[in-house]
């Protein structure tokens, strides 16, 4: 599954296909280190004040900070306010 | 009808499966923070917060209202305080009522006809007090030009709490005498003729001659040098000598009243609807009654009237000549002043006293010089 899915963004970039929207990739805009808005995201994992774990269609997304809030979460897109300080991929 | 927000706090364990729950159902959270590792509060719609709620009772969670913003919260303000909005409604109603009720009645320009343009509003049932929209202004001045055929022109409008009639009474033609045409001017009024100054026509008339009403003053045409004749239309002035009359009769007893010494008040409390009075009028057979009223109702139309009654009886007493001449003259004199013109100049002035029946009759005979000239067209 992987394995197609790494072909497949390959294939995108190759014919300059937009790859959020062709394999639901989560798209991340970041306003400062002050807010987040975050499209095709699949779901909270855990939400606290200081750490953020969200479900996306290529794994887990871990935002880490202070007084972090959802300041708007919708089924598709969210966005988060507070002080971020580090955005990754993985537990 | 759902067009507020409801903000909540829900307590529980794994809470992010609420967030989750909602995220599947398309509900909206909002502004979703965590006062609490085992709390979350957020907004959500009015509408959807039933759903949540539901939620939260299938998964054990407890929840519980923190703001309710929008409509729903009117909602709730209005039902907890069910008789102040209910005296708000009824204080604008009222207002509104009573803004768009008519409070003043003014007639303009009405002359002699005023009490008949009065009576016809009466039979209209047009008060003070009367709902504005009630009234059909245009059926109304209808009414006042039939009726009263002396005006010549009517009109009604509502401006505000004010109903206002303008009318213009009309002037009779003057009636034309002898050989008198279109363009010639005419005596308004009999007289003897003291000057005449013709700016266009020519003189039919000289000083010293005694004229009647409607006999032609100038005639409209003048002669040319080759002795033709144009029609003009004539102008000038012709001063003469005229005569005013009146007669006025004044009883020769009057009818007194006497204070018995009985007197009584009564207070009535008076709206534009209703009146009522904690008093009785008094059983006295003739009174005397003054009324003074007092406004109380601050913005409200309600007034207190004040009545006082005081008992009297009725003595005719005879009036001595002298007392009643004078006073026959005088109104005789001001009824000829009136019809003249109060602003002209009396040259001489006569007064003949008779005696007719039970009263005194003055004949008053001013005598002034003006100009009678009026065109006949």
């Amino acid at each position: 599954m992987l394995k197609f899915k790494r072909r497949a963004i390959r294939h995108a970039q190759q014919f300059g296909l937009p790859e959020d929207v062709l394999l639901g990739l989560p798209r991340l805009v970041m306003h400062g280190n002050t807010s987040l808005s975050l499209e095709n995201h699949k779901g909270v994992l855990e939400y606290t004040p200081t750490r953020i774990r969200l479900r996306t269609g290529i794994g887990t997304l871990t935002i880490q900070g202070e007084g972090m809030s959802l300041a708007q979460m919708g089924r598709h897109d969210m966005l988060l306010r507070g002080a971020i300080q580090s955005v990754g991929y993985g537990t | 009808m759902h067009t507020g927000s409801v903000r909540f706090i829900i307590e529980g364990l794994s809470l992010e499966r609420l967030i989750n729950q909602c995220v599947a159902h398309g509900i909206m959270l909002e502004s979703v923070v965590r006062p609490g590792v085992r709390s979350i509060c957020a907004t959500v719609s009015s509408a959807d917060y039933p759903i949540i709620r539901d939620f939260a009772s299938s998964q054990g969670w407890m929840i519980s209202v923190r703001r309710i913003t929008g409509w729903p919260s009117i909602r709730m303000f209005a039902w907890r305080r069910a008789a102040l909005v209910t005296g708000v409604i009824v204080f604008l109603a009222l207002a509104w009522y009573t803004c768009n009720c008519i409070w003043s009645i003014q007639i303009y320009n009405a002359g002699p006809y005023i009490g008949e343009v009065r009576g016809v509003l009466r039979e209209r049932d047009v008060r003070i007090g009367r709902f504005g929209m009630w009234i059909d202004v245009e059926d109304l001045r209808v009414a006042l030009e039939r009726r009263l055929t002396g005006l010549s022109w009517v009109s009604v409008s509502k401006d505000g709490v004010r109903l206002k009639v303008y009318c213009v009474v009309g002037t009779p033609g003057v009636a034309g005498g002898g050989d008198a045409s279109p363009g010639d001017i005419v005596a308004a009024r009999d007289g003897i003729i003291e000057s005449v100054r013709v700016a266009a026509g020519t003189a039919a008339v000289k000083q010293g001659e005694a004229v009647r009403k409607g006999q032609m003053l100038i005639k409209g045409e003048e002669r040319t040098w080759q002795n033709e004749t144009n029609a003009v239309k004539a102008r000038g002035e012709v001063i003469a000598r005229v005569w005013y009359t009146a007669d006025a009769i004044i009883p020769a007893n009057e009818l007194i009243t006497v204070p018995t010494g009985n007197a009584a008040e009564r207070k009535v409390y008076v709206t534009p609807w209703l009146e009522w009075s904690p008093d009785s009028v008094p059983a006295f057979e003739k009174m005397d009654v003054s009324v003074r009223t007092l406004p109380i109702g601050a913005v409200l139309p309600l007034w207190a009237r004040l009545e006082s009654y005081e008992e009297v009886t009725f003595e005719e007493r005879v009036r001595d000549e002298a007392s009643l001449q004078a006073e026959a003259a005088l109104a005789a004199l001001r009824l000829a002043r009136e019809e003249a013109g109060l602003d002209k100049p009396i040259v001489d002035k006569w007064v003949e006293y008779s005696m007719m029946g039970d009263g005194m009759k003055a004949h008053v005979t001013l005598e002034l010089t003006e100009d009678i000239a009026t065109a006949l067209d």
